[in-house]
């Protein structure tokens, strides 16, 4: 029964989440299969503590930090620092400036260290504010907000030049 | 300087042009979950734990042979339960009570972690033997008080023997935590082996006796079952837990022809 009840509303949440989680976890690693793996992974404990998590509520921001926290065991483990990508499964190479664009701030965004990449994608992708950072994260505002000011400074040198929109140069 | 809401829409164009390229559905993810959910129960406590759970379940939802699965899947039983430890619970037929070995427990806890009988709460229950085929030990929560502290700590403690590989292991109580336990190899003042990891003030250690018992101990801020209010008090050492672990009183009681 109580499997059961699990299984709905965790099939419910997944159903709702997915996406989001997927392309969380894409713009943490800047692969589709590792991040396929991350979601995996984190849906994996997800279910594991379902109970627990559902309970303590916010459900959202624990699966979101088991897919931050899943994304660095994984790329510390060996076996999972092969090369990214196989044919015909990264993103498409469309034609135009706009899969450039894209590309290069995938490429942009994994230059960053860890924790900036981190405080990029819940500041700037999720919208988390500040202080939902800083608790995500589990450190503190000014760290949120240093991270934030280098991980920006960082992007504008890298992109100015291809990223033209995001370099402030239109 | 960056436009902050254009880097949004960016990253949102960028993170959504990868999500047709390997579709899943929900039955896919929830079956890859119960895979993994099932490998994991494996590879800590092997398929006859298993088993031994899925009847506990059926029954009446816990036993004391769910010791590792209650621990893993926190059935709703346990939820409404005032502490999670199964032994606690349900008392299984074949759970022996030796009413020495609950003492020697209780003052080996006393003597290492609370000297001055303050926050230590024994109300869980008394540390049962828990009997099967191929395994004999114990698995326990007690609580940590202070006073004046709104919080509540616990400690889970196992000691087994058991034919196959230990249920709970270091590293797997706070597997599911955002920032887990990382456990890493440890000499003990004996020059014995052992394994601990700690992430804040939550703990994991396990150690192997030289008679083959098995100790594993997670010390967890939050009590979680009773309340979700960290106790502010609670720091455990890794030399108290080493001396716990090495007291050469801490046995389980020797077999009877019962």
């Amino acid at each position: 029964m109580a499997r059961a009840t699990r299984d709905e509303e965790f099939s419910e949440y997944v159903a709702q989440r997915r996406t989001q989680l997927r392309r969380i976890a894409y713009l943490l690693c800047g692969d589709v299969h590792k991040a396929e793996d991350l979601v995996q992974t984190a849906l994996m404990k997800l279910y594991v503590g379902w109970h627990r998590v559902h309970r303590e509520g916010n459900l959202d921001a624990y699966v979101r930090r088991i897919l931050v926290n899943s994304g660095i065991d994984e790329s510390r483990r060996p076996w999972r620092r092969e090369e990214s990508g196989l044919d015909g499964l990264d993103p498409v190479m469309e034609e135009g400036l706009a899969v450039e664009d894209r590309r290069a701030l995938i490429e942009a965004l994994a230059s960053l260290p860890l924790g900036q990449r981190r405080v990029v994608i819940l500041r700037y992708f999720v919208g988390l504010s500040v202080d939902e950072t800083a608790t995500d994260l589990n450190c503190g505002t000014g760290t949120v907000k240093s991270q934030s000011a280098r991980a920006l400074a960082r992007l504008n040198d890298l992109l100015s030049a291809q990223f033209r929109a995001v370099g402030g140069q239109r | 300087m960056i436009d902050e809401q254009l880097l949004q829409d960016r990253l949102t164009d960028a993170a959504a042009a990868q999500d047709d390229l390997l579709p899943r559905s929900v039955a896919d993810d929830l079956a890859a979950g119960r895979r993994r959910l099932r490998r994991r129960r494996f590879l800590a406590g092997g398929t006859a734990l298993i088993a031994a759970g899925a009847v506990a379940v059926a029954t009446i939802g816990v036993s004391g042979a769910l010791r590792n699965t209650a621990q893993l899947e926190a059935p709703t039983a346990t939820q409404q339960a005032p502490v999670s430890t199964p032994s606690a619970v349900a008392k299984p037929q074949n759970v022996a009570k030796p009413q020495n070995f609950d003492g020697l427990m209780k003052s080996l806890m006393y003597k290492h972690f609370d000297p001055s009988k303050k926050h230590l709460n024994f109300t869980t229950g008394p540390f049962t033997i828990n009997t099967e085929p191929g395994y004999r030990g114990t698995l326990r929560k007690v609580g940590w008080n202070a006073k004046g502290d709104k919080g509540q700590g616990m400690f889970l403690i196992g000691l087994e023997r058991s034919a196959t590989p230990a249920g709970n292991t270091c590293g797997s109580y706070f597997e599911s935590e955002p920032r887990p336990v990382i456990c890493r190899p440890v000499t003990l003042p004996t020059s014995r082996p052992a394994m601990i990891g700690r992430q804040g003030r939550m703990i994991e250690f396990s150690y192997r006796q030289p008679d083959g018992e098995f100790l594993y101990v997670a010390v967890d801020p939050v009590f979680r079952n009773n309340t979700n209010i960290a106790s502010k008090q609670m720091v455990i050492t890794d030399a108290q837990l080493f001396a716990f672990a090495t007291d050469p009183a801490l046995n389980l009681p020797p077999l009877t022809g019962k």
